[in-house]
């Protein structure tokens, strides 16, 4: 992807020549780009026979997105010993009664 | 053989003990559930960890009573030819007992199944945080994550870390801001996260059932404490109430989003909110009090079982043999 974002759009095949550090093999690159285009994070056109291709969204879009996979395990399993939250939001979300705590907090706003 | 009967026989009496403790704290909390909270967050904090640990010491104790003794070659054995014995050398009889070996195993499968939870929960955990702190910019002490979502918590058990979202960055005033970094300096500074992972492994040994409740009464305590933490920093109580409470509309608000909501406990929101505006006493010296009253009960029964083993011994094995 931080290839992709640098530049664009590419071969598989230009992918690979500037994976220089790694040097995966030329068919390791193709699934690999095959599959994040079927995820979407890539957008793909055809040009002869090959693909060429390109982010579909943008660095802060992706990075959103990892918040959000990583963060939905832990909402899942409940966070227990892995975090320690400020306060419990979506189980205080009900508006009425955030309507009466807001009144009750500014009612000791003005008796100080 | 004997070595395999005699570690049946004293897991049995670690179960019998601590099972049974574990069951009487909880009976007892149930039924003490709200004097204790009107010690303070402090108290009630310190009582619930104490009490928390009470079935481990207790079950441990004795075992190492009973396999002292045994090893000292205090047995009884010979006169007693009717029940298995609580001894090392002359354990093997407790193989031959189907209910015994099955009790063992199942209470075994209980505690490991616990632990292999929560290893896992901490693993997936450390990994997820991971790639969070990867996708955030540091900001002084925080971390700042690019989120829609409002959230702010602290994650990492060596070294604790806040994270705050861009949602609820932006969307609190800096009073509010300010008050929900100090609830969260609390956790970083106590190591809030380590002591709730180390209450759980210990809790694992309680009988089934018996450690969620504890667990809960902990983590509640713990967040009034360190609700009170922040408006002690910051003079003002309901700077602390106002921030929880704009984080929650603002979670309210963002469509869709659901917000980070961690264990839903309604009105769990409201009861901190009340907490903070009633001015109720920390509780620091009750629960130093009731601390030590701890400590010196339970050497006082360490004390009492090492001394009583002879009687102890025929007992449980009368009971269990």
């Amino acid at each position: 992807m931080d290839i992709l974002w640098e530049e664009h759009p590419l071969s598989v095949r230009e992918v690979q020549t500037l994976l220089r550090r790694t040097k995966p093999a030329y068919t390791t690159v193709m699934t690999t780009l095959d599959r994040l285009y079927k995820k979407g994070l890539l957008a793909r056109t055809k040009n002869g026979i090959a693909f060429l291709y390109q982010p579909a969204i943008d660095r802060a879009e992706y990075q959103r997105r990892v918040v959000h996979a990583a963060l939905a395990p832990l909402l899942e399993q409940g966070a227990g010993p892995v975090l320690a939250a400020f306060v419990d939001v979506a189980a205080g979300s009900d508006t009425e009664n955030l309507a009466q705590l807001e009144r009750l907090i500014a009612e000791r706003r003005r008796r100080r | 053989m004997s070595g395999a009967g005699a570690l049946v026989g004293f897991a049995l009496v670690f179960i019998l003990t601590a099972w049974t403790v574990s069951l009487l704290v909880s009976l007892t909390f149930g039924a003490i559930g709200s004097r204790l909270r009107r010690l303070g967050p402090a108290a009630e904090r310190r009582i619930t960890a104490l009490a928390a640990a009470l079935p481990l010491l207790l079950g441990a104790t004795v075992v190492v009573t009973l396999v002292i003794r045994s090893i000292a070659g205090h047995d009884h054995c010979p006169a007693h030819d009717h029940h298995a014995h609580l001894c090392i050398a002359h354990g093997a009889a407790w193989m031959e007992q189907p209910w015994a070996v099955a009790l063992v195993a199942a209470a075994a499968t209980i505690v490991l199944a616990r632990l292999a939870i929560l290893g896992g929960a901490l693993l997936r955990g450390r990994h997820a945080v991971t790639q969070v702190r990867d996708a955030s910019t540091r900001l002084g002490e925080i971390r700042l994550v690019d989120s829609h979502r409002p959230f702010c918590f602290v994650a990492g058990l060596r070294r604790p870390e806040i994270y705050v979202s861009t949602a609820a960055w932006h969307g609190l005033d800096a009073d509010e801001r300010e008050a929900m970094l100090a609830h969260e300096r609390g956790h970083v500074r106590h190591h809030d996260l380590a002591w709730r992972s180390l209450l759980e492994v210990v809790t694992a040994f309680g009988a089934p059932l018996t450690p969620g409740p504890l667990l809960t009464r902990w983590e509640h305590a713990t967040e009034r404490l360190r609700d009170d933490d922040a408006a002690d920093a910051l003079g003002a109580p309901e700077a602390v109430a106002g921030a929880m409470v704009h984080l929650c509309r603002l979670g309210a608000s963002s469509a869709g989003t659901a917000a980070v909501g961690f264990t839903p406990m309604p009105g769990a929101l409201r009861d901190r909110v009340e907490a903070l505006l009633s001015g109720q006493p920390r509780g620091d010296r009750a629960g130093t009090a009731i601390a030590l009253s701890w400590l010196v009960l339970v050497v006082a029964v360490a004390i009492a079982i090492a001394t009583h083993a002879e009687p102890l011994h025929h007992a449980l094995e009368s009971l269990l043999g």
